[in-house]
């Protein structure tokens, strides 16, 4: 963990992990059993049951309500259970039986609904605005992490494949890279536009993006899509390469810090257990500790062992329990700290009074509430250790419920 | 899912600086501890008295506070301390003990805790307490007065009462450079300039006061004192007098960067810095005060929350 340093006259200053050397992946083997996750919201759970005890095989389409399921796994559907993710999103969970991979080309025409890396890649087709842009991050979003950068520089090819993908299935003209000094060999290779950034967190966080390299402004509240800007990782883009060529890929590249920070990049199928990822590298969990999908920054934690590898699961951070640092209740004490971190000038100081007491709809209208970019880093520095991160995604939450 | 063991949640960022508000008091304890060492060798034990009575009662009142309003118990932060600490800097060696526990009854629970405790006080609890002394006993604040019995063999007279009777003549009595290494009549924690300075800078350092309010407070002092002298080099004394005497230095690192009662936008924070400088001034050479620091920083005080709607746009 990075503390405060004795001196401390400028605001901190976080760099990107980079890769310096060549990365080796290591293979997760297929585990005994598989859990795949859909959003209740997609889903109509009659349409689900009457798969239990059949088999599917790997890349057999499911078609469900708003959305299809491509397996990435051949087994038995054993079961369906229930789970509930992050702001409350829930999920059923399908429990499948492994067994000896059989595969299902994909068809011609077909535009599967995510790959890895992308959990809606229907973004790039159809979307209301039309993408006309579309931003390769070849750069991770989360301090320590790399599986962006790992993609870009070893999946090259299927990179370029996934390029025609973009436009020629896609129909998007405007393709650019956003990438990290050390990585502009690479991109020189391919060819391609593209834009340098500097290593600092939280840089590489698409709103700022769009401000910093593309120059627009989003309005409060927007989305990049909104502006007509995808953006895609590098590890998405490989794979609708691989998609392109006819063939299917459900390994997801994960970048994982073990307690003492040491980095493993693996790759494992879609739907793997944690535990089995655990197991596989040989890695205790006790009681206190928490495992993160995701960096330090803007990571979430999971609750459960069984827990599965999902599209866009960047990195498995696991943290020890010596290492957790507990929020408390006292008041905002007006230090200022937050409003010097913030990338955005959001009142922080402010916005966390109304949020305290639940005024979100103030906070949003004169406080800049959803112009948060949210990189966490308020709640880094909080010397009242107010967790304000929280309270600011729970505002969203709030605000989003109100909506509906 | 299943019936494992389950984990511990919780939300993002999961790294901090590992900084806490006790930390941060307990520096500023450190970095007052200077000149306040330098006021109990100076007036030997009762300074030492003075002190210990301000932090041990600021501790108490709290302490009490917490208990009736059936509250946290807070003292564990240190803030209480801290204001003790600064509130008995203030004061002359030879405060009666009153004084001092209804100086820090007023600083902690009319200045702090009836607004909610740390946090939440709209004026810096210290001054709040100066303020009502400075209105109501005035005498005993009065350095002359206090301070009559007191010989160490250089210029015993308060310098602010002197430029203030005899206008700037009077500071040819003085050497500034002793003035600055502490030798001078005063608060028992406010006449060493340079361990307050160096304290200052060390809080600079360290990140734990906003030095923008520090340097403009200093800078709006210098230049509106500079401006009096050369419109009236006979009645108004140069600017560095005025930096080196009275609450000045003490202000400029303890008093007006303190916590909640000062913007945290950067224009904001030069405009109070240098509006308490200015107001500094105006008090000392033609206000009814000797020093001007404890209402200079009071005024700006109520007026931060104004000052605070100066701010960068949004994303």
């Amino acid at each position: 963990m990075f503390k405060r340093p004795f001196f401390k006259l400028i605001k901190p200053r976080f760099r990107y992990a980079s890769l310096k050397d060549e990365v080796s992946v290591t293979e997760i083997s297929l585990p005994d059993k598989a859990i795949l996750l859909l959003e209740k919201s997609e889903v109509r759970p009659s349409e689900l049951q009457g798969y239990i005890g059949k088999r599917i095989k790997t890349g057999q389409i499911i078609n469900l309500r708003e959305t299809d399921l491509v397996s990435p796994v051949t087994g038995v559907v054993l079961k369906i259970s229930q789970y509930t993710g992050y702001l409350n999103v829930s999920y059923y969970a399908l429990h499948i039986q492994i067994e000896e991979d059989e595969i299902e080309a994909p068809s011609e025409d077909y535009i599967p609904y995510s790959l890895p890396g992308i959990k809606n890649l229907k973004l790039l087709f159809g979307f209301n605005p039309p993408i006309n842009h579309a931003i390769v991050m070849a750069v991770d979003t989360d301090l320590l992490v790399t599986t962006n950068q790992v993609c870009f520089k070893n999946r090259l090819d299927h990179i370029k494949n996934g390029i025609s993908f973009i436009t020629q299935r896609a129909k998007i003209g405007n393709i650019s890279f956003v990438l990290f000094p050390e990585l502009i060999k690479y991109a020189e290779e391919l060819e391609c536009k593209y834009h340098i950034l500097k290593s600092i967190y939280p840089n590489s966080l698409p709103k700022l993006i769009v401000k910093d390299i593309l120059k627009k402004h989003i309005p409060a509240g927007k989305e990049p899509e909104d502006m007509g800007v995808a953006f895609l990782s590098s590890e998405a883009v490989a794979n609708m390469g691989v998609f392109y060529r006819g063939e299917w890929s459900f390994d997801k590249f994960i970048t994982f810090i073990d307690k003492d920070y040491s980095i493993t990049h693996i790759k494992a199928r879609i739907g793997t257990p944690i535990h089995h990822i655990l197991s596989q590298l040989g890695i205790e969990i006790e009681q206190g500790d928490r495992i993160i999908f995701g960096g330090p920054m803007r990571g979430k934690t999971i609750y459960s062992l069984d827990t599965p590898i999902d599209y866009e699961t960047d990195a498995i951070f696991i943290q020890d329990s010596s290492e957790i640092i507990s929020y408390s209740d006292t008041h905002c004490i007006n230090c200022g700290e937050c409003i010097k971190v913030c990338p955005v000038n959001v009142p922080v100081n402010m916005l966390v009074r109304l949020l305290e007491n639940g005024l979100f709809e103030e906070a949003a209208k004169q406080y800049g509430l959803l112009s948060c970019i949210e990189c966490g880093l308020c709640s880094y520095v909080c010397i009242a250790r107010i967790p304000v991160f929280q309270y600011i995604m729970l505002g969203k939450y709030e605000l989003s419920k109100m909506g509906e | 899912m299943s019936e494992q063991k389950l984990l511990i949640g919780a939300h993002a960022p999961f790294w901090h600086t590992g900084d806490s508000i006790t930390k941060k008091n307990l520096n500023l304890i450190i970095a007052a501890l200077p000149a306040a060492i330098y006021g109990i060798w100076m007036y030997g034990m009762p300074a030492l008295r003075v002190l210990t009575l301000s932090v041990g009662c600021a501790m108490l009142w709290e302490l009490i506070m917490n208990l009736i309003m059936k509250r946290p118990i807070s003292i564990g932060d240190a803030s209480a301390a801290f204001i003790g600490l600064v509130f008995g800097m203030m004061l002359p060696a030879t405060a009666p003990f009153w004084i001092i526990l209804v100086g820090t009854f007023i600083a902690i629970v009319v200045g702090k805790q009836i607004y909610g405790g740390i946090g939440c006080n709209p004026f810096n609890p210290v001054l709040v307490a100066m303020a009502m002394l400075l209105l109501s006993w005035k005498d005993v604040i009065d350095f002359n007065a206090a301070l009559v019995n007191y010989d160490f063999g250089f210029n015993m007279f308060y310098p602010l009462s002197a430029v203030k009777s005899f206008g700037a003549s009077a500071v040819s009595n003085y050497n500034l450079h002793s003035l600055f290494m502490g030798k001078q009549a005063g608060g028992i924690g406010a006449v060493f300039g340079i361990g307050l300075l160096i304290g200052g800078v060390y809080l600079i350092l360290r990140g734990y006061i906003k030095w923008e309010i520090s340097l403009s407070f200093l800078l709006g002092i210098y230049i509106t004192a500079y401006l009096f002298h050369i419109h009236n080099p006979e009645k108004y004394a140069i600017p560095l007098f005025h930096i080196v005497t009275g609450y000045t230095l003490l202000g400029a690192f303890f008093l007006a960067p303190e916590d909640s009662s000062s913007p945290v936008n950067l224009i904001p924070k030069i405009i109070y810095g240098a509006g308490a400088g200015v107001l500094i001034v105006l008090i000392r050479n033609i206000g009814a005060f000797v020093d001007g620091t404890v209402f200079a920083i009071l005024i700006m005080n109520v007026a931060n929350p104004m000052f605070d709607k100066i701010r960068p746009k949004v994303l």
